[in-house]
Protein backbone atom coordinates (compact mmCIF):
# COMPACT_ATOMS: atom_id res chain seq x y z
CA UNK A 1 0.00 0.00 0.00
CA UNK A 2 1.46 3.34 -1.04
CA UNK A 3 1.58 6.40 1.20
CA UNK A 4 -1.35 8.15 -0.50
CA UNK A 5 -3.44 4.97 -0.40
CA UNK A 6 -2.58 4.50 3.27
CA UNK A 7 -3.70 8.04 4.09
CA UNK A 8 -6.96 7.75 2.17
CA UNK A 9 -7.69 4.34 3.74
CA UNK A 10 -7.02 5.71 7.23
CA UNK A 11 -9.37 8.60 6.49
CA UNK A 12 -12.03 6.04 5.59
CA UNK A 13 -11.44 4.41 8.99
CA UNK A 14 -10.08 1.19 7.44
CA UNK A 15 -8.85 -1.13 10.16
CA UNK A 16 -6.14 -2.82 8.11
CA UNK A 17 -4.74 0.54 7.03
CA UNK A 18 -4.73 1.70 10.63
CA UNK A 19 -2.90 -1.43 11.70
CA UNK A 20 -0.31 -0.95 8.98
CA UNK A 21 0.19 2.65 10.07
CA UNK A 22 0.52 1.51 13.69
CA UNK A 23 3.08 -1.17 12.82
CA UNK A 24 5.11 1.28 10.73
CA UNK A 25 5.40 4.05 13.31
CA UNK A 26 5.03 2.28 16.64
CA UNK A 27 8.73 1.61 17.27
CA UNK A 28 9.83 5.14 16.60
CA UNK A 29 6.95 6.97 18.26
CA UNK A 30 6.90 4.81 21.37
CA UNK A 31 10.59 5.56 22.00
CA UNK A 32 9.92 9.27 21.55
CA UNK A 33 7.13 8.96 24.07
CA UNK A 34 9.43 7.07 26.42
CA UNK A 35 12.11 9.75 26.51
CA UNK A 36 9.57 12.55 26.93
CA UNK A 37 7.80 10.86 29.84
CA UNK A 38 9.13 9.97 33.26
CA UNK A 39 8.69 6.19 32.94
CA UNK A 40 7.16 3.41 30.81
CA UNK A 41 3.86 3.53 32.71
CA UNK A 42 3.34 7.16 31.81
CA UNK A 43 4.48 6.53 28.26
CA UNK A 44 1.90 3.86 27.41
CA UNK A 45 -1.28 6.02 27.39
CA UNK A 46 0.66 8.75 25.62
CA UNK A 47 1.50 6.37 22.78
CA UNK A 48 -2.09 5.21 22.37
CA UNK A 49 -3.64 8.65 22.53
CA UNK A 50 -0.87 10.07 20.37
CA UNK A 51 -1.62 7.56 17.62
CA UNK A 52 -5.29 8.38 17.82
CA UNK A 53 -4.45 12.07 17.53
CA UNK A 54 -2.19 11.61 14.52
CA UNK A 55 -4.78 9.46 12.75
CA UNK A 56 -7.45 12.08 13.40
CA UNK A 57 -5.40 14.81 11.71
CA UNK A 58 -3.84 12.68 9.00
CA UNK A 59 -6.04 14.44 6.48
CA UNK A 60 -4.17 17.69 7.09
CA UNK A 61 -1.08 16.31 5.43
CA UNK A 62 -0.50 17.64 1.95
CA UNK A 63 1.95 16.12 -0.49
CA UNK A 64 3.02 19.60 -1.64
CA UNK A 65 4.17 20.35 1.88
CA UNK A 66 7.89 20.76 2.59
CA UNK A 67 7.67 18.12 5.29
CA UNK A 68 7.67 14.45 4.41
CA UNK A 69 4.94 12.20 5.78
CA UNK A 70 7.34 10.73 8.35
CA UNK A 71 8.35 14.19 9.54
CA UNK A 72 4.72 15.29 9.64
CA UNK A 73 3.73 12.30 11.79
CA UNK A 74 6.71 12.74 14.14
CA UNK A 75 6.14 16.46 14.53
CA UNK A 76 2.45 16.07 15.30
CA UNK A 77 3.18 13.29 17.74
CA UNK A 78 5.83 15.35 19.57
CA UNK A 79 3.52 18.35 19.85
CA UNK A 80 0.83 16.06 21.29
CA UNK A 81 3.25 14.55 23.83
CA UNK A 82 4.47 17.97 24.94
CA UNK A 83 0.92 19.21 25.47
CA UNK A 84 -0.01 15.99 27.28
CA UNK A 85 2.87 16.25 29.75
CA UNK A 86 2.38 19.97 30.22
CA UNK A 87 -1.27 19.32 31.03
CA UNK A 88 -0.28 17.17 33.99
CA UNK A 89 -0.18 20.45 35.84
CA UNK A 90 0.44 19.26 39.38
CA UNK A 91 3.48 17.36 38.18
CA UNK A 92 4.76 19.87 35.64
CA UNK A 93 4.61 23.06 37.72
CA UNK A 94 5.41 21.69 41.15
CA UNK A 95 8.21 19.43 40.12
CA UNK A 96 9.81 22.24 38.14
CA UNK A 97 10.54 24.20 41.27
CA UNK A 98 10.76 21.63 44.04
CA UNK A 99 12.64 18.41 43.81
CA UNK A 100 12.26 16.20 46.80
CA UNK A 101 15.49 14.40 47.42
CA UNK A 102 16.17 11.99 50.21
CA UNK A 103 18.84 13.07 52.61
CA UNK A 104 22.06 11.18 52.17
CA UNK A 105 25.09 11.32 54.32
CA UNK A 106 28.04 12.57 52.37
CA UNK A 107 31.14 10.58 53.15
CA UNK A 108 34.24 11.45 51.29
CA UNK A 109 37.09 9.00 51.26
CA UNK A 110 40.15 10.12 49.33
CA UNK A 111 41.63 6.63 49.30
CA UNK A 112 38.68 5.05 47.59
CA UNK A 113 39.20 3.89 44.03
CA UNK A 114 37.61 6.40 41.72
CA UNK A 115 36.77 5.06 38.33
CA UNK A 116 37.00 7.26 35.33
CA UNK A 117 33.60 8.19 33.92
CA UNK A 118 33.56 8.64 30.21
CA UNK A 119 30.75 11.08 29.52
CA UNK A 120 31.44 11.02 25.81
CA UNK A 121 30.31 7.46 25.46
CA UNK A 122 27.29 6.97 27.59
CA UNK A 123 25.18 3.86 27.36
CA UNK A 124 21.76 4.37 25.75
CA UNK A 125 19.85 2.85 28.66
CA UNK A 126 21.69 5.02 31.19
CA UNK A 127 21.09 8.09 29.07
CA UNK A 128 17.37 7.34 28.74
CA UNK A 129 17.06 6.75 32.46
CA UNK A 130 18.92 9.98 33.20
CA UNK A 131 16.69 11.98 30.86
CA UNK A 132 13.60 10.48 32.47
CA UNK A 133 14.84 11.55 35.88
CA UNK A 134 14.89 15.20 34.91
CA UNK A 135 12.03 17.39 36.03
CA UNK A 136 9.33 17.67 33.33
CA UNK A 137 10.05 21.23 32.22
CA UNK A 138 13.77 20.51 31.82
CA UNK A 139 13.10 17.14 30.22
CA UNK A 140 10.80 18.65 27.61
CA UNK A 141 13.22 21.44 26.75
CA UNK A 142 16.19 19.09 26.52
CA UNK A 143 14.30 16.66 24.29
CA UNK A 144 12.97 19.40 22.05
CA UNK A 145 16.15 21.41 21.62
CA UNK A 146 18.97 18.86 21.88
CA UNK A 147 17.43 15.68 20.47
CA UNK A 148 14.63 16.79 18.18
CA UNK A 149 16.39 19.90 16.82
CA UNK A 150 13.76 22.43 17.75
CA UNK A 151 15.02 26.00 18.04
CA UNK A 152 14.54 27.95 21.27
CA UNK A 153 11.78 30.07 19.74
CA UNK A 154 9.95 26.98 18.43
CA UNK A 155 10.31 25.36 21.84
CA UNK A 156 8.99 28.43 23.65
CA UNK A 157 6.03 28.57 21.24
CA UNK A 158 5.24 24.91 21.81
CA UNK A 159 5.62 25.16 25.59
CA UNK A 160 3.77 28.50 25.69
CA UNK A 161 6.54 30.18 27.68
CA UNK A 162 9.16 32.82 27.05
CA UNK A 163 12.35 32.07 25.22
CA UNK A 164 14.33 33.15 28.26
CA UNK A 165 12.70 30.57 30.49
CA UNK A 166 13.32 27.89 27.86
CA UNK A 167 16.97 28.89 27.78
CA UNK A 168 17.16 28.82 31.56
CA UNK A 169 15.53 25.40 31.72
CA UNK A 170 17.92 24.12 29.09
CA UNK A 171 20.93 25.22 31.14
CA UNK A 172 19.52 23.57 34.23
CA UNK A 173 18.72 20.43 32.23
CA UNK A 174 22.29 20.18 30.96
CA UNK A 175 23.74 20.53 34.45
CA UNK A 176 21.29 18.11 36.04
CA UNK A 177 21.62 15.58 33.24
CA UNK A 178 25.38 15.41 33.58
CA UNK A 179 25.11 14.97 37.32
CA UNK A 180 22.43 12.32 36.91
CA UNK A 181 24.46 10.44 34.31
CA UNK A 182 27.48 10.47 36.61
CA UNK A 183 25.37 9.14 39.45
CA UNK A 184 23.74 6.45 37.32
CA UNK A 185 27.07 5.39 35.82
CA UNK A 186 28.56 5.02 39.29
CA UNK A 187 25.60 2.93 40.36
CA UNK A 188 25.84 0.69 37.29
CA UNK A 189 29.60 0.25 37.82
CA UNK A 190 29.04 -0.69 41.44
CA UNK A 191 26.46 -3.27 40.48
CA UNK A 192 28.73 -4.91 37.91
CA UNK A 193 30.60 -7.97 39.22
CA UNK A 194 34.33 -7.53 39.64
CA UNK B 1 24.86 25.66 39.34
CA UNK B 2 28.43 25.97 40.40
CA UNK B 3 30.91 28.04 38.47
CA UNK B 4 33.31 25.09 38.47
CA UNK B 5 30.93 23.06 36.35
CA UNK B 6 32.20 21.98 32.94
CA UNK B 7 29.74 20.49 30.52
CA UNK B 8 31.25 17.36 29.06
CA UNK B 9 28.31 15.65 27.39
CA UNK B 10 28.50 15.25 23.67
CA UNK B 11 25.09 16.47 22.52
CA UNK B 12 25.65 15.47 18.93
CA UNK B 13 26.25 11.89 19.89
CA UNK B 14 23.27 11.94 22.24
CA UNK B 15 21.06 13.25 19.42
CA UNK B 16 22.17 10.53 16.98
CA UNK B 17 21.78 7.86 19.63
CA UNK B 18 18.31 8.90 20.73
CA UNK B 19 16.89 9.73 17.32
CA UNK B 20 17.76 6.36 15.89
CA UNK B 21 16.57 4.46 18.93
CA UNK B 22 13.43 2.39 18.57
CA UNK B 23 11.37 0.03 20.64
CA UNK B 24 10.29 -3.42 19.54
CA UNK B 25 6.83 -3.78 18.11
CA UNK B 26 4.28 -4.93 20.64
CA UNK B 27 1.14 -6.65 19.40
CA UNK B 28 -0.60 -6.11 22.76
CA UNK B 29 -0.34 -2.40 22.23
CA UNK B 30 -2.19 -2.69 18.93
CA UNK B 31 -5.04 -4.53 20.62
CA UNK B 32 -5.22 -1.86 23.27
CA UNK B 33 -5.28 0.79 20.61
CA UNK B 34 -8.00 -1.03 18.71
CA UNK B 35 -10.15 -1.34 21.82
CA UNK B 36 -9.60 2.31 22.61
CA UNK B 37 -10.61 3.40 19.09
CA UNK B 38 -13.80 1.27 19.31
CA UNK B 39 -14.78 2.82 22.63
CA UNK B 40 -13.99 6.25 21.25
CA UNK B 41 -16.25 5.57 18.24
CA UNK B 42 -19.07 4.58 20.61
CA UNK B 43 -18.71 7.69 22.74
CA UNK B 44 -18.47 9.88 19.65
CA UNK B 45 -21.92 8.69 18.56
CA UNK B 46 -23.46 10.32 21.62
CA UNK B 47 -25.63 13.41 21.10
CA UNK B 48 -23.48 15.46 23.45
CA UNK B 49 -20.47 15.17 21.21
CA UNK B 50 -22.26 16.88 18.32
CA UNK B 51 -22.41 20.06 20.35
CA UNK B 52 -19.33 22.08 19.43
CA UNK B 53 -17.01 22.72 22.32
CA UNK B 54 -15.42 26.12 22.55
CA UNK B 55 -11.89 26.13 23.82
CA UNK B 56 -10.47 29.59 24.22
CA UNK B 57 -6.74 29.55 24.67
CA UNK B 58 -6.36 32.57 26.91
CA UNK B 59 -2.76 33.01 27.86
CA UNK B 60 -1.34 34.77 30.89
CA UNK B 61 -0.15 37.67 28.74
CA UNK B 62 -3.77 38.48 27.91
CA UNK B 63 -5.41 37.83 31.26
CA UNK B 64 -3.03 39.90 33.38
CA UNK B 65 -3.29 43.16 31.36
CA UNK B 66 -7.07 42.75 31.12
CA UNK B 67 -7.34 42.33 34.89
CA UNK B 68 -5.16 45.40 35.47
CA UNK B 69 -7.16 47.50 33.01
CA UNK B 70 -10.41 46.49 34.66
CA UNK B 71 -9.00 47.24 38.12
CA UNK B 72 -7.64 50.66 37.14
CA UNK B 73 -10.82 51.55 35.28
CA UNK B 74 -12.98 50.47 38.17
CA UNK B 75 -10.97 52.43 40.70
CA UNK B 76 -10.95 55.58 38.59
CA UNK B 77 -14.69 55.27 38.02
CA UNK B 78 -15.19 54.92 41.75
CA UNK B 79 -13.09 58.05 42.39
CA UNK B 80 -14.98 60.02 39.73
CA UNK B 81 -18.21 59.06 41.38
CA UNK B 82 -17.04 60.83 44.56
CA UNK B 83 -15.92 63.98 42.75
CA UNK B 84 -18.82 66.01 41.28
CA UNK B 85 -17.67 68.71 38.89
CA UNK B 86 -21.15 70.14 38.39
CA UNK B 87 -21.35 71.23 42.01
CA UNK B 88 -18.32 73.45 41.61
CA UNK B 89 -19.89 75.26 38.66
CA UNK B 90 -23.04 75.78 40.63
CA UNK B 91 -21.03 77.24 43.51
CA UNK B 92 -19.36 79.72 41.17
CA UNK B 93 -22.66 81.14 40.04
CA UNK B 94 -24.07 83.88 42.21
CA UNK B 95 -27.41 83.07 43.61
CA UNK B 96 -29.60 86.20 43.78
CA UNK B 97 -31.20 86.74 47.15
CA UNK B 98 -34.89 86.18 47.04
CA UNK B 99 -36.88 87.17 50.06
CA UNK B 100 -39.34 84.58 50.96
CA UNK B 101 -42.85 85.81 51.06
CA UNK B 102 -44.83 83.76 53.38
CA UNK B 103 -48.25 83.04 52.12
CA UNK B 104 -50.65 84.96 54.28
CA UNK B 105 -53.53 83.28 55.82
CA UNK B 106 -56.69 83.87 53.99
CA UNK B 107 -59.12 85.69 56.19
CA UNK B 108 -62.39 84.17 56.86
CA UNK B 109 -64.95 85.87 54.82
CA UNK B 110 -67.96 86.65 56.83
CA UNK B 111 -71.08 88.47 56.09
CA UNK B 112 -70.37 90.88 58.88
CA UNK B 113 -67.17 92.82 58.24
CA UNK B 114 -65.36 93.94 61.36
CA UNK B 115 -63.41 97.15 61.45
CA UNK B 116 -60.89 97.41 64.19
CA UNK B 117 -59.32 100.67 65.04
CA UNK B 118 -56.71 100.99 67.65
CA UNK B 119 -55.89 104.26 69.26
CA UNK B 120 -52.62 104.47 70.97
CA UNK B 121 -51.16 107.67 72.30
CA UNK B 122 -47.51 107.90 71.47
CA UNK B 123 -44.85 110.58 71.68
CA UNK B 124 -44.62 110.98 67.91
CA UNK B 125 -47.86 112.56 67.11
CA UNK B 126 -47.04 113.26 63.45
CA UNK B 127 -46.77 109.58 62.63
CA UNK B 128 -50.05 108.85 64.12
CA UNK B 129 -52.68 108.37 61.56
CA UNK B 130 -55.75 106.29 61.48
CA UNK B 131 -55.53 103.18 59.41
CA UNK B 132 -58.46 101.07 58.63
CA UNK B 133 -58.03 97.40 57.97
CA UNK B 134 -59.16 97.28 54.39
CA UNK B 135 -59.26 93.58 54.13
CA UNK B 136 -62.19 93.34 56.32
CA UNK B 137 -64.13 95.81 54.27
CA UNK B 138 -63.40 94.37 50.85
CA UNK B 139 -65.79 92.06 49.15
CA UNK B 140 -65.45 88.35 49.18
CA UNK B 141 -64.35 88.24 45.53
CA UNK B 142 -61.45 90.62 46.08
CA UNK B 143 -60.11 88.95 49.15
CA UNK B 144 -57.70 86.68 47.31
CA UNK B 145 -56.33 89.34 44.98
CA UNK B 146 -55.59 92.20 47.37
CA UNK B 147 -52.70 91.93 49.82
CA UNK B 148 -53.47 91.99 53.45
CA UNK B 149 -51.91 94.75 55.46
CA UNK B 150 -52.11 94.15 59.11
CA UNK B 151 -48.72 95.18 60.29
CA UNK B 152 -49.54 98.85 60.68
CA UNK B 153 -51.76 99.37 63.58
CA UNK B 154 -54.25 102.04 63.62
CA UNK B 155 -53.51 104.83 65.93
CA UNK B 156 -56.04 107.40 66.55
CA UNK B 157 -55.92 110.20 68.88
CA UNK B 158 -58.95 111.97 69.80
CA UNK B 159 -59.21 115.32 68.24
CA UNK B 160 -60.24 116.97 71.41
CA UNK B 161 -57.25 115.97 73.38
CA UNK B 162 -54.63 116.94 70.76
CA UNK B 163 -54.28 120.49 71.94
CA UNK B 164 -53.89 119.56 75.52
CA UNK B 165 -51.48 116.75 74.78
CA UNK B 166 -49.23 118.94 72.76
CA UNK B 167 -48.73 121.33 75.62
CA UNK B 168 -48.00 118.64 78.15
CA UNK B 169 -45.14 116.23 78.53
CA UNK B 170 -46.36 112.75 78.02
CA UNK B 171 -44.81 109.80 79.69
CA UNK B 172 -45.70 106.82 77.48
CA UNK B 173 -44.68 104.23 79.96
CA UNK B 174 -46.89 105.54 82.68
CA UNK B 175 -50.03 105.67 80.56
CA UNK B 176 -51.90 102.56 79.49
CA UNK B 177 -52.85 102.00 75.87
CA UNK B 178 -56.45 102.22 75.07
CA UNK B 179 -58.17 100.63 72.15
CA UNK B 180 -61.37 101.57 70.53
CA UNK B 181 -63.24 98.83 68.76
CA UNK B 182 -66.07 99.78 66.51
CA UNK B 183 -68.25 97.11 65.10
CA UNK B 184 -70.68 98.36 62.51
CA UNK B 185 -73.47 96.01 62.34
CA UNK B 186 -75.49 97.02 59.35
CA UNK B 187 -74.13 100.11 57.63
CA UNK B 188 -70.57 100.31 56.42
CA UNK B 189 -70.38 104.03 55.93
CA UNK B 190 -71.35 105.02 59.37
CA UNK B 191 -68.46 104.51 61.69
CA UNK B 192 -68.94 105.72 65.16
CA UNK B 193 -65.88 106.49 67.11
CA UNK B 194 -66.06 106.59 70.79
CA UNK B 195 -64.41 109.64 72.14
CA UNK B 196 -62.39 108.86 75.14
CA UNK B 197 -61.78 111.43 77.83
CA UNK B 198 -58.25 112.68 77.83
CA UNK B 199 -56.19 112.22 80.83
CA UNK B 200 -53.97 114.97 82.03
CA UNK B 201 -50.71 113.24 82.15
CA UNK B 202 -48.70 115.64 84.13
CA UNK B 203 -45.21 114.86 85.16
CA UNK B 204 -44.87 114.60 88.86
CA UNK B 205 -42.88 117.44 90.29
CA UNK B 206 -40.26 115.97 92.49
CA UNK B 207 -39.56 119.22 94.19
CA UNK B 208 -43.16 119.71 95.06
CA UNK B 209 -43.67 120.33 98.71
CA UNK B 210 -40.04 120.90 99.44
CA UNK B 211 -39.29 124.36 100.62
CA UNK B 212 -36.40 126.05 98.97
CA UNK B 213 -33.96 127.68 101.28
CA UNK B 214 -33.92 131.36 100.84
CA UNK B 215 -30.73 133.01 99.93
CA UNK B 216 -29.32 135.48 102.28
CA UNK B 217 -28.71 138.54 100.32
CA UNK B 218 -26.61 140.90 102.08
Amino acid sequence: MSQAELISACLKNDKTAKKQFFETYFSKLSYISLRYSKNAAQSEPIVLQGFAHVLSIIGHFKSQNTLSFDEFVTKEFISFVVKYIKNIRNEYYVASTIKAVEYKEKTYDLFLDSKFIDLKNVDQAVLLKSIQELVPSQRLVFNLHVIDNYSLSEGSELLDTSEQSVKSNLEKARFNLQKTIEKNLKLSNDEQPV
Amino acid sequence: MSSQFSYELDERQIRLMMQDAELDYNEAMWHKFDEMSVTQARTSSNIGNYIPTLNFGISRSIIVPVIFIVLIGGLSAMLFSFVDFKKKEAMDKEIPYMAKIEPSKQPKVSSKPIITTKSVTTVSIAAAKPVVDTTAITDTANVLVEPVIKKVEAVKIAETGIDKLSSQVVNPSSEPKKETVIVPQKKKNKIKTEVLPTINATAPNLNEGASEPELDLK
